[in-house]
């Protein structure tokens, strides 16, 4: 699977499953999360993910390119830093393990900043690289 | 097989590799400054590109610090205008710009060239 639109849709579903059972706290683009809380149904907690590709895959002599690398952010934001950090612990059982529905390298840890106040919420994002298949 | 050594030349040789020690802290901390010099370029190209009119400061807010001997930070000054603002890595309200992570991804890779460099320049 390659293109934007399917990476997105894999991680968001990657990492809704890493929830506890019964743990239903969504994972949306930034601009749903406008939407929602312009609605004011914006959720209690959730996650907001980006994902870009990289400059610096390798390229073959003949100018193709046999993988690409790619950058995911998460932004968990909750209520209480605990729970910001319940969010962040979750999405870290991704780390360092490939995921089947992209065929993709392991995730990568980047780098991550501090939970700190957002608003009326606590939010701490963390970026993340992985390589995938053209 | 028989070598023999003037010792004087010993001498010259045992100079040249003292002075060359020398040589290369400096050629690799030249090194590792255009790296960071490189990169700086890229992340406020993008902050330009990407701040918008909210953060127009923010590009003018990165520089290069030399922290020792080949040891080089760049990015937004805190102490500088808008360069404690999170553009990097946003907020909940806004997406992370990533204008560092993506010098980082172009300069990245520079740096053991320029330690090869660095070792040819004074080795050879």
């Amino acid at each position: 699977m390659s293109g934007e639109r399917a990476h997105a849709a894999a991680w968001k579903a990657a990492i809704a499953a890493t929830w506890a059972p019964g743990a239903s706290w969504p994972v949306l683009d930034y601009d749903e999360g406008e939407r929602l809380k312009a609605k004011s149904l914006l959720p209690v907690q959730y996650v907001l993910i980006t994902v870009t590709q990289r400059f610096g895959s390798p390229v073959y002599m003949s100018g193709g390119r046999a993988r690409q690398g790619w950058r995911l952010t998460t932004l968990a934001v909750a209520p209480t830093t605990d729970s910001a950090r319940w969010l962040r612990e979750h999405v870290e059982q991704l780390r360092d393990k490939p995921l089947a529905a992209l065929s993709s390298s392991a995730l990568r840890f980047e780098s991550e900043n501090p939970i700190e106040p957002d608003g009326d919420r606590q939010s701490g994002i963390t970026v993340w690289t992985y390589a995938a298949p053209v | 097989m028989n070598i023999y050594t003037d010792v004087a030349e010993l001498d010259i040789l045992i100079a040249d590799l003292r002075k060359a020690a020398n040589e290369l802290d400096r050629a690799l901390d030249e090194g590792a400054r255009d790296v960071a010099k490189g990169g700086n370029r890229l992340a406020v190209a993008s902050a330009r590109r990407t701040a918008g009119t909210h953060g127009k400061r923010y590009p003018r807010a990165f520089s290069v610090e030399r922290l020792g001997l080949g040891d080089y930070v760049y990015g937004p000054d805190a102490a500088m205008p808008q360069g404690d603002m999170s553009f990097e890595t946003g907020s909940r309200n806004q997406p992370p710009h990533l204008d560092i992570a993506l010098s980082r991804d172009y300069v990245a890779d520079q740096l053991p060239r320029k330690v090869i460099d660095a070792l040819q320049r004074v080795l050879w």
